[in-house]
Formats: C-alpha cells, sequence, structure tokens
C-alpha cells in the first residue's frame, strides 16, 4: 500500500501541486495541501483502492482542502485578477488567456482539468463532485463562451 | 441531426473526448461542413494554447513519516487501554486500604460464648440504677447566673 501511494505521489504529485498551487496558491501552501491530499488518502485506503481514476481521486481531495482554506482565508488578490494579467509574448493569446480568466470559476474549472490536466469527463466529474452531464453542459458552455469572444 | 446535438458532439469532438467510432460517424454527417468543425477545433487548441502552461513543480520528497502513522484503529485501541490503566490506578490510589488483610477477613471468629441468663438478666439492675441516675443528671438545666446568690457568697466573704 505503502509503495502503491509513493508510485502515485511519483506519478500525480508534480501535477496536482501545480493544480493546487494554481488554484488554491493565494490562499494556502501548495505542499501542505498535497502533503493533507496523501495524508487523508492513507487514511482510507479502502477508498483509494476502489477509485476507478486514483488520480481524480487525489485530485478531489487536493480540490476540497484547497476550498476549505480558502474559505478560512480572505483573497487579497482574486485568482481572475492574476490570470488576466496580459500575457507580452502573443496579444491575441492573452486575449483567450484574458477570456478564460473571465469565465466564472464554475465554466473554468472543468475547462482547465480537461485541457490542461488531459482528464477524461468522468475524471473531472470525480473531482468535481458534480454528475457527468454538467461537466459535458459545463465544458460546452466555457468553449461557446470562448468562441464568441474570440470571434 | 437536430443542430444542437451536432454542436454538443463537435464540442466534444474539439476537447478531444469522442471516441474514434463516434468521431467517424461525426465527420461522415458533417460531410461538405468540415469547417464548422475546425472552427471548434480552433477555439479549443488556442484555448489550450492560451492556459499558462503547467510549470514542472519540483516535487518534495515523499515523507516518510507516513510510514510511521500507525493505523488509527489501533491508535484508538491504545488510547482505550491507556485510560482504562489510568481509572485503576487512580481507583486504586483513591480506595482506603483495608487495615485488615483481606485473608485475615476470611478467618472465622472464635466463637462468643451464648449468654444462658435470662432476658431480665441483660441489664442487671445495678447498671439499670446507674443509667436513669445519668439520664436524670444530664436532663436537669445548666446553672444560671444568680445575683441573689453571688450576694449571699459576698456576705460570706466571697469566693475564696
Amino acid at each position: 500500500m505503502m509503495r502503491d501511494i509513493e508510485q502515485l505521489y511519483q506519478d500525480h504529485g508534480p501535477a496536482m501541486l501545480s493544480y493546487v498551487r494554481r488554484t488554491f496558491g493565494w490562499c494556502a501552501s501548495a505542499e501542505d495541501v498535497l502533503q493533507e491530499t496523501f495524508l487523508q488518502a492513507l487514511r482510507r485506503p479502502r477508498d483509494l483502492q476502489e477509485a476507478v481514476s486514483p488520480r481524480a481521486y487525489l485530485f478531489g481531495i487536493a480540490r476540497h482542502i484547497g476550498q476549505t482554506a480558502a474559505r478560512r482565508h480572505r483573497p487579497t488578490a482574486s485568482l481572475e485578477s492574476i490570470d488576466a494579467r496580459p500575457a507580452k509574448v502573443n496579444d491575441a493569446l492573452a486575449d483567450v488567456r484574458r477570456a478564460i480568466a473571465e469565465l466564472s470559476p464554475t465554466l473554468r474549472e472543468p475547462l482547465e482539468l480537461r485541457l490542461r490536466e488531459q482528464m477524461t469527463y468522468e475524471e473531472i466529474a470525480k473531482v468535481l463532485e458534480i454528475p457527468l452531464g454538467t461537466v459535458r453542459s459545463r465544458l460546452h458552455n466555457a468553449v461557446r463562451q470562448l468562441r464568441q469572444t474570440m470571434q | 441531426m437536430d443542430a444542437a446535438i451536432l454542436e454538443r458532439l463537435m464540442i466534444d469532438d474539439a476537447l478531444g473526448a469522442l471516441s474514434p467510432d463516434v468521431r467517424a460517424l461525426l465527420q461522415a454527417h458533417l460531410s461538405g461542413r468540415e469547417s464548422e468543425l475546425a472552427q471548434w477545433h480552433r477555439v479549443a487548441d488556442t484555448a489550450k494554447l492560451a492556459l499558462p502552461p503547467a510549470t514542472v513543480e519540483s516535487l518534495p520528497p515523499f515523507p516518510r513519516r507516513f510510514g510511521w502513522r500507525m493505523a488509527p484503529s489501533l491508535a484508538m485501541g491504545l488510547a482505550a487501554a491507556a485510560v482504562l490503566l489510568l481509572g485503576i490506578g487512580i481507583g486504586w490510589r483513591v480506595a482506603p486500604s483495608p487495615s485488615v488483610p483481606i485473608a485475615a477477613a476470611h478467618t472465622p471468629a472464635p466463637p462468643r460464648p451464648v449468654a444462658t441468663a435470662g432476658v431480665t438478666d441483660f441489664w442487671s439492675s445495678n447498671r439499670l440504677v446507674a443509667v436513669a441516675l445519668d439520664t436524670e443528671r444530664h436532663a436537669q438545666p445548666a446553672p444560671h447566673w444568680n445575683p441573689s446568690t453571688n450576694n449571699d457568697i459576698q456576705s460570706m466573704g466571697g469566693v475564696r
């Protein structure tokens, strides 16, 4: 079990750390959230073993912990304002980036999990704890909004 | 096919979520209108490019102390045992220790002589008289200070 979870840590730890830092870095230490995530996973080994996607299961725990930290913390700078900073590399990409940042969190989060983390719809549903159909409709809405912005 | 369904399928395809079979069916259905699908692909590809790249995080080493964590049930059991032992210890310290060894308590007491006298002899007449006198003495009121008595004492020369 320890070896399994250590392997999971090696496989998904970097992506999780990046996700946590990006999403909850303003309110919590990403390393602390990561550690607490794996501690919780160790406390419930059966849940981890029975998880269809251990990656989605671990991301879900990390998101829970991050959200708890976010509720306790009063933000000094919102994620939107950080992400909305224009990139100097490419103006067009900066516009799209801003458009993504302006998406509501309910739309942006599944989009980022899909495009950045390459998660399946099922995994996103597990992480966000929403039905599969909701994931699909949120992704559709997000892409539609982006298309309108780009046009 | 319903336009809304078609649009949803095109977005799913742009996001790379369609299985090869469904994708082939969609492309066959869109023959001659591939530009629509290409537009959705462009949006998704641009969004993917626009997202800040996932920085390669230097992962902190796997905490070894995870391995030393005992199972919650074991910890609970040990805690319960510790509390039980503590309670027993406190109870043993607080309870008055018997002055007579327990083993001695079980030794049969020596047989007392059975009174063979009659009931009237249970209290002897002397004893009854002593009790009656004692009761009477206690029933008398406490002496009070009496000025007239004091004067009599003074007239007799006072208390020496």
